[in-house]
């Protein structure tokens, strides 16, 4: 039925690049005259800062020392609330490791490094806020003086009656679940160069998730009209949300301002951990009631996240949060609240999810829970309760405007799965199920995706086209998806088109890349570039071809008549006819959702696990995710999204914590902070259902995120399953099953103690 | 106290002078603009650094720079220029094993060094010839089906 030329296609244009080493990322970049900058990170979490002495750094020839008294703008960033420092100065206070007091520029990062350990600081130790718990102690110290309750953001969602519902429940379970602070580990640590242009304004060459975003909130924290920041991304190694926050880059510009020379600061693996907005951490109590036959009656739900130290995204987090807590399923009463809190931990921010994998880790399990009190199989418990034509979500940005294929996935990954494979020997395996129904932005959501994007494209002069957006690649290839979108569009071999990401001088506004919206944002933005370009080269060709121009079709690289094939002008023949008579040719587009909901996909995730019950050791075997993704633009990309996102999820449920105590970080570095190996890996597989959205560009959804978001609680269930420990404090830990399952109390254990005896010890 | 390092740096001679705590990560990157070798860690964890040293896949940023010495390295830039990239290039994209393409140039390294060594490796060896080496975008299973794409060219015959 889909005569696809492109679309559908294996394609990478920065591929070979990468592999070649030539790919230059932000901390690849030097420019002649160039200096180093490095941070003066607080030392502790939390102080009053009473002096800043840079006297004896700045004595050190061709050292360059800024403190809060030399910024000259409002000092203060931040992507919903502007309440987070660019430097703490004195008088003010510290709120956490992150905070930044001082900036030094020197010859090389060695000698700004040892001006900055001249730099003398006096500083007053304030009390901590280090927990949730102690947040909401009344009598707590207020991190911020103006939120004496230390509430960052709320939320609250109900629909239907929730006491209603849990009087029709035969079973009520309660439970309450706690997801860890996430760190996002892209391979690239943060970096930046900032220089300036012949009429002396400044260019900010970083890694950054959203250039104009940066560019207006940098440039008024620093004191600059925003047409004399020019930023242009360089390609990301890694994202995942993370590179969404200002860290080093308004350093950086501060920097080049102050000493007049270009400067690049690159973060350590220690700092990257240190300065970067975190995923959330969250608990998450639920009360759920179901009929005997497990229709699900009532969800009532407390969520409470650690904001840390600044507003940064919580308040958008939070209601993503809420919004996706009933998940595929179709509950009919609803209460579900939200808090974030200020503590002097990391800040949060945006991870690969926005809160929903932290609410699909915690109603997947207890489901488990709630199926095993009623006897019923989880597979069935999810079909049972999954949205249909009938059955629709509760929230208001839950509604849909594509089917429903909860069920479909579900079936479809237990057929990839095949059967659960018996353990080795000693060991036991079990197999568990998730599923989702994440959201992407359609640009629906202002606080999201600042809707609306905009895109150019342009048919050159010999029929070659350069598309324009500032949209940004980190790998997930959305360069790759709009060479092939427009090359459908426009009829030619994706070879022929350029796309330019990236830079706030020469590409349209597109918005962040967040939100698993790039392909379906931008590429409608340049669907409508490109047709309003065909409607007018079609105009001239028909004159010339002698055809009525809806007679014309734009295929392999020329204009034809439809019936007629060989009556066809080249795209090139055209676009040089055009050039001469006066035919503008270059075209931006503006889109904008229509509509005030959010895209969803339908995700499963089946896990098989082994288990060694007398270690906790848990080996996963196979992970299989099946995704409703509409249409996959790039079917190698939107696997490889799948896979690696399942991977991210893998870590997370089974590793990964970025423990702070006393909100000092416990995993400074990558020694600490466990990420899956190459040896963690199971046989993974994704399977593409493709149910054409009706308002994506060629029928496409977001994907970029959503297989984050069901392999964490797939894995418990499976751990669940083999050994009938249902761990509720991710990530499980080997030590945590192990305590669970009792093997650390040896007069239980007969084998232990022989095996301790065995090994002599 | 600087110390001056002579080596073969992808088959050429060159010499540098050096900072006792300079590494071969901080050589190759500040002194010979060979940005392959990426930072990701400078202590070991990652292996974005990787380069071949004499004939070993090594984390550059563990070795001080004054050890070099009289060593022959090759970074990607050298390899990029070798007939046999071509398939390493052919399967990492067939394959979809490039995404941010940070731990790119020291994962092809690893898999170089794996594969001089041992040239038809079973899944479980090509997963501990890469496990010194973090990839956080890809989950790794398209890295090994490139390496059973690289040996299946090599012999002509799939596995
Ligand atoms: S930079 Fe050398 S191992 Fe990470
Ligand atoms: S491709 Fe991004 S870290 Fe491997």
């Amino acid at each position: 039925m889909n005569d696809f030329r492109s679309i559908g296609r294996a394609y990478d244009l920065d591929g070979s690049q990468k592999l070649r080493g030539a790919a230059k990322y932000a901390g690849d970049l030097s420019v002649p005259g160039m200096l180093h900058g490095v941070t003066l990170f607080a030392p502790v979490p939390r102080a009053l800062v009473k002096a800043i002495d840079a006297g004896r750094a700045r004595k050190m020839p061709g050292v360059v020392v800024l403190t809060a008294d030399n910024v000259s703008g409002s000092n203060r960033f931040g992507p919903v609330k502007r309440d987070q420092p660019v430097l703490v100065g004195p008088g003010e206070e510290a709120r956490f490791v992150g905070d930044a007091l001082a900036l030094v520029a020197a010859e090389s990062p060695a000698l700004a490094r040892e001006a900055r350990d001249r730099i003398e600081v006096e500083l007053e130790e304030l009390p901590v806020v280090s927990s949730i718990e102690e947040a909401l102690q009344g009598g707590a110290p207020a991190v911020h003086a103006e939120v004496p309750d230390n509430v960052c953001a709320r939320g609250e969602v109900t629909m239907g009656d929730v006491e209603a519902g849990f009087a029709q429940a035969a079973v009520i379970v309660e439970e309450t679940v706690r997801t860890p602070r996430q760190e996002h580990a892209y391979l690239e640590p943060e970096a930046a160069l900032a220089t300036f242009d012949e009429r002396g304004r400044v260019i900010l060459y970083s890694c950054v998730q959203d250039p104009y975003y940066f560019g207006y909130d940098i440039a008024q924290a620093v004191g600059l009209p925003a047409n004399r920041l020019r930023v242009v991304a360089t390609p990301l190694g890694g994202g995942f949300g993370g590179k969404d926050d200002i860290t080093l880059q308004a350093h950086t510009v501060l920097l080049a301002l102050h000493s007049g020379r270009p400067v690049r600061m690159v973060y350590s693996r220690e700092e990257s951990i240190r300065a970067h907005p975190k995923r959330h951490p969250m608990e998450i109590r639920l009360k759920v009631g179901a009929t005997e036959n497990g229709f699900l009656t009532a969800l009532e739900a407390q969520v409470l996240t650690d904001a840390g130290a600044y507003t940064g995204r919580s308040p958008v987090v939070v209601t993503v949060a809420l919004h996706s807590l009933s998940g595929p399923y179709a509950i009919p009463n609803l209460k579900l609240q939200g808090v974030s809190l200020f503590t002097n931990n990391l800040v949060t921010g945006a991870c690969r999810g926005y809160g929903q994998p932290q609410t699909t880790a915690a109603r997947e399990i207890v489901l488990d829970l709630l199926g095993a009190r009623l006897g019923i199989d989880p597979v069935r418990l999810r079909k049972a309760n999954a949205v249909g034509p009938n059955a629709r979500p509760g929230t208001p940005l839950a509604k849909l405007d594509s089917e429903p294929s909860a069920r479909e996935v579900i079936d479809a990954a237990l057929a990839e799965a095949g059967e659960l494979r018996p353990p080795a020997p000693g060991r036991r395996a079990g197999r568990g199920v998730a599923c989702a129904m994440p959201l992407f932005d359609i640009g629906a959501l202002p606080s999201l995706g600042l809707a609306g994007v905009s895109v150019g494209v342009e048919v050159m002069v010999d029929g070659s086209i350069i598309v324009t957006s500032s949209a940004v690649d980190m790998g997930q290839g959305v360069r790759s998806a709009l060479a092939l979108m427009a090359a459908e569009e426009l009829g030619v071999d994706p070879g022929q088109v350029t796309v330019l990401l990236g830079d706030t001088d020469t590409c349209p506004k597109s918005g962040p890349t967040t939100g698993s919206r790039q392909t379906y944002v931008s590429g409608n933005a340049l669907l409508a570039a490109a047709r309003a370009l065909k409607e007018r080269m079609a105009t001239e060709a028909a004159e010339r071809l002698d055809a009525s121009p809806d007679q014309l079709e734009f295929r392999e690289g020329a204009v034809r008549v439809l019936s007629e094939p060989h009556r066809a002008l080249t795209l090139g023949d055209l676009a040089r006819h055009c050039y001469y008579h006066g035919i503008n040719l270059r075209e931006e587009s503006w889109f904008k959702a229509g509509q005030a909901i959010i895209g969803h996909t339908f995700v499963a995730t089946v896990a098989d696990v082994e288990v060694d019950t007398t270690t906790g050791d848990v080996q996963v075997r196979r992970l299989v995710t099946a995704h409703d993704i509409g249409r996959a633009i790039n079917p190698t990309a939107v696997r490889g999204q799948l896979i690696g996102g399942s991977v991210q999820s893998l870590g997370w449920a089974l590793t990964e914590d970025l423990a702070q105590e006393a909100c000092r970080i416990m995993t400074p570095s990558l020694s600490e902070y466990i990420v899956p190996t190459a040896m963690d890996v199971p046989e993974v597989e994704a399977v593409l259902i493709e149910n054409p959205y009706p308002s994506g560009p060629f029928g496409a959804k977001g994907v970029g995120e959503h297989a984050t978001v069901t392999t964490a609680p797939a894995l418990l269930n499976a751990i669940y399953s083999a050994t009938g420990v249902m761990v509720r404090d991710y990530p499980a830990t080997p030590e945590k099953l192990a305590r669970a399952l009792g093997a650390f109390d040896e007069s239980d254990d007969p084998e232990r103690n022989t095996r301790t005896k065995g090994d002599g010890q | 106290m600087a110390v001056i390092v002579s080596l073969i740096v992808n088959g050429q001679p060159r010499t540098a002078e050096v900072g006792p705590t300079d590494t071969l990560l901080d050589l190759l990157r500040d002194r010979f603009d060979l940005t392959g070798a990426k930072r990701g860690c400078e202590k070991g964890d990652c292996g974005a650094c990787t380069v071949i040293m004499d004939g070993q896949a090594v984390c550059s940023c563990l070795v001080p720079a004054p050890q070099a010495e009289g060593a022959r390295i090759l970074t990607i830039e050298g390899f990029a220029e070798t007939e046999e990239m071509a398939a390493y290039e052919r399967a990492f994209l067939a394959a979809g094993a490039v995404q941010c393409g940070y731990c790119t140039p020291g994962m092809v390294l690893s898999v170089k060094a794996l594969l001089d060594f041992t040239p038809r490796p079973t899944r479980r060896q090509i997963e501990e010839g890469i496990s010194g080496n973090l990839c956080r975008c890809t989950g790794y299973r398209q890295i090994v089906e490139a390496v059973e794409l690289i040996t299946d060219d090599a012999e002509g015959v799939p596995r």
